[in-house]
């Protein structure tokens, strides 16, 4: 399959008309497409962690309660909110925490209640300046130097401290940060304070 | 309007994920505070959505895990069949995250007298590095000089407390480097609620360097 063609085939608002025959219509095809797509990337995500070295049977299982939720929660995705991939990526990354969790004493919060998986009502429909931001990283993350993109990748595919991807890449801390840094201003999500 | 936020590192690895336990509940309860915040934690996430998505995947899955999803979908209840048990807040001025972790009114919670006017309450979180505690300040009360041995981050939950660096009020997340000497004051008219993480005990350098002991709990 040509990679290049399909990303632009799946565009975003492709992926917006699945969700929305899923709340619907329970429409199974659209899910079926949906699953195909993002389940691949999902065990990805899962085998990535760093907690992990988790077995591929695992990250299956992983995968089966991430694409549960996208069923169950379909009705509550708004495009006004986040990216369809930004949305699934949440709901991944709130089951992966969930599973490291679990060999945790107990406490009495779910993992929803810290990280908000942009299902919730909390998560505030998003301005057009927002918006406009939201392209700004989607097309800058593919531009960035490898350097800085290799990083990011870390921080959130890896799931990595600061401290943890110097040691991984044999690298002060500072030069880490400051790829950190550089990166945040290119994305343009560097916050004035 | 909040001042005082978490920086990126922060807001980062809580979007990641990677973030430990105590210090994602105290940056989700500034975040309640915080709209702004959560905007940026927002974008964050589409850094994280933006990856995923652009991953180069070499993985496969078993032939029949659509099948089998579809079949566990097909075999439980309904999501609207079993509805939630309607959460009812203890606290109703709490940040939700906090007030579910305590899960009971606040003068039940079990508080220690630290000095006069100064009484503090472990909050246990699980988590096996850093101390989630929260700290009740009689109003216009001086916490005698300390300083910190790592990082600590506080956030205002009532009233305001100030040091010589500035006035924090609710919803302010003010982190203190380690090694840095400070004595807060709360504010004159109010009693001052916080809700602190750290990730050791910290330490007075004055005369309370006797109640060091009653810190040195490790963390649960
Ligand atoms: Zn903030």
């Amino acid at each position: 399959m040509n990679n290049a063609s399909q990303e632009q085939h799946f565009s975003h608002d492709y992926w917006v008309d699945k969700l929305a025959a899923i709340a619907t219509n329970e429409d199974r095809q659209a899910f079926a497409e949906l699953f195909d797509y993002f389940a691949p990337k999902i065990k990805a995500y899962m085998l990535t962690g760093k907690a992990g070295y988790i077995s591929p049977e695992a990250a299956d299982e992983l995968v089966q309660e991430s694409m549960i939720k996208v069923w169950r929660k379909a009705a509550s995705y708004h495009p006004m909110k986040a990216r369809v991939s930004t949305w699934i990526f949440t709901i991944a990354r709130n089951c992966r925490i969930d599973s490291l969790r679990r060999s945790r004493p107990e406490i009495s919060l779910d993992t929803d209640d810290i990280w908000v998986d942009m299902t919730s009502d909390e998560t505030p429909l998003v301005s057009l300046q927002q918006q406009r931001s939201q392209r700004i990283v989607q097309e800058q993350l593919e531009q960035l130097p490898d350097e800085q993109r290799q990083v990011l990748y870390k921080v959130y595919m890896e799931g990595k401290s600061h401290s943890e991807i110097a040691d991984d890449m044999d690298l002060p801390l500072g030069t880490v940060k400051s790829r950190v840094r550089l990166a945040m201003k290119k994305l343009a999500l560097t916050v004035d304070r | 309007m909040t001042a005082y936020h978490p920086d990126t590192r922060y807001l980062n690895d809580y979007a990641a994920g990677s973030l430990s336990p105590a210090l994602s509940i105290i940056v989700k309860a500034h975040l309640e505070h915080c709209p702004e915040c959560r905007q940026h934690v927002q974008s964050l996430e589409q850094i994280g959505g933006t990856l995923m998505n652009q991953q180069k995947v070499a993985v496969t899955l078993p032939e029949n895990a659509l099948d089998k999803l579809m079949a566990k979908i097909d075999s439980e209840p309904k999501h609207s069949a079993t509805p939630p048990i309607k959460y009812r807040p203890n606290n109703d001025d709490l940040p939700v995250v906090l007030d579910k972790l305590i899960s009971r009114p606040l003068n039940k919670i079990g508080w220690k007298k630290l000095a006069r006017g100064l009484n503090f309450s472990r909050v246990p979180t699980g988590d096996q590095e850093v101390e989630l505690m929260m700290y009740h300040i009689k109003a216009g009360r001086k916490i005698p000089m300390h300083t910190h041995k790592a990082d600590e981050i506080t956030l205002v939950l009532r009233g305001s407390f100030s040091d010589a660096d500035g006035v924090y009020k609710k919803g302010d997340f003010v982190v203190r480097s380690a090694g840095e000497q400070h004595s807060p004051i709360a504010t004159q008219d109010e009693d001052c609620l916080c809700l602190a993480a750290q990730a050791q005990p910290i330490a007075f350098t004055g005369m309370l360097r006797l109640l060091n002991p009653m810190l040195s709990i490790k963390p649960s």
